[in-house]
């Protein structure tokens, strides 16, 4: 998963990093609320961490222009050392999907950090075989097919498919498809997206004549969407 | 004479980077809290109690969160004195803790 933290304590950017990081998943950390929201407003990401207070803007400032102006429903866990009982009923209400007091416990953010997507997107699960329409998925077997014929894809090409077919309808940019399929610390152009998705377009026959459109958004990334 | 028994903490070894970074920024956290109280700098203290009660318990340092609970209570009382006397808590606590990884 792709990760967004607001916080502006380096200290528990460093424990959060390394906890989330370790379980396979990518942090992007930003210290101030303007950072975040410049970022999420072009970038997509699985889930939004939030802090409260922050220096120029707080966490449910945030929260409230994320709920106003997002068109993608992105899962919100507010991270807070504020502990009353009213802080919690506000921010839930306001639109938070949970509320985790610090100090944080390990296993506990993990593991609310997966129920919180489970309920958000019970479609996007992690099965090894799914069915999208007329392609039958195998991640364990790492094989596709259409309407039963197998379809010959590079190792990059089928990750990317998978990610793509699980995420069917999301918006996603360039830098999240490039770690999810590539990894965060490979170096690579950017244009080998274009290329990757270009080619799988081809190979699947992702077009609207088959009912299917993975569309280039200017400046944001792909989307792969089933045409009724 | 205040107590010098060690305080041992076993720590799982994938927090063996970055712990000496987070005990020696504490260390500044004792400085910056005495100054603070001094100066009646309380907003500043009470900032450095709540990252402190907010991180402490993630790193397998309970007590830093406890303190850091104190000082953060303290400030909004704008209470320099216990301010002060939570300081030099946190300094002997960071003085005897004795760090192992598993």
């Amino acid at each position: 998963m792709r990760i967004a933290l607001l916080e502006d304590d380096r200290d528990q950017i460093a424990l959060l990093r390394g906890w989330i990081e370790g379980a396979g998943h990518s942090l992007h950390a930003y210290e101030r609320g303007s950072d975040f929201l410049r970022e999420v407003a072009r970038e997509s990401f699985d889930v939004f961490l939030l802090d409260w207070m922050i220096p120029d803007k707080s966490g449910t400032e945030v929260l409230a222009w994320i709920r106003a102006n997002l068109k993608e429903r992105v899962p919100v866990l507010f991270v807070t050392a504020r502990d009353s009982e009213e802080d919690i009923v506000t921010v839930l209400q306001s639109g938070a999907d949970d509320y985790l007091i610090k100090p944080l416990r390990k296993m506990e953010l993990l593991a609310r950090i997966e129920a919180v997507v489970r309920r958000t997107r019970p479609s996007g699960g992690r099965d090894d075989a799914a069915e999208f329409g007329e392609f039958h998925i195998d991640a364990a077997r790492r094989s596709i097919t259409r309407s039963g014929e197998a379809i010959d894809l590079t190792q990059k090409d089928f990750d990317l498919a998978v990610f793509l077919f699980r995420n069917q309808g999301r918006l996603l940019s360039r830098n999240h498809l490039f770690e999810a399929v590539w990894g965060k610390s490979t170096e690579i152009n950017s244009r080998t997206i274009d290329t990757h998705v270009s080619r799988l377009r081809t190979r699947l026959g992702l077009a609207p004549e088959n009912g299917w459109r993975l569309a280039s958004v200017y400046q944001h990334g792909y989307r792969l969407e089933r045409l009724s | 004479m205040p107590e010098q028994t060690p305080i041992p903490i076993r720590l799982d070894s994938e927090l063996q980077a970055i712990v000496p970074k987070y005990l020696a920024n504490r260390e500044k956290d004792c400085a910056s809290l005495r100054e603070q109280a001094a100066s009646g700098a309380f907003a500043d203290a009470k900032r450095l109690g709540h990252n402190m009660k907010g991180t402490g318990g993630g790193y397998g340092f309970e007590e830093v969160s406890r303190l850091g609970d104190l000082i953060e209570l303290a400030s909004v009382a704008g209470d320099a004195s216990r301010i002060l006397a939570l300081a030099d808590e946190l300094a002997d606590y960071l003085s005897r803790v004795a760090v192992s990884y598993e």
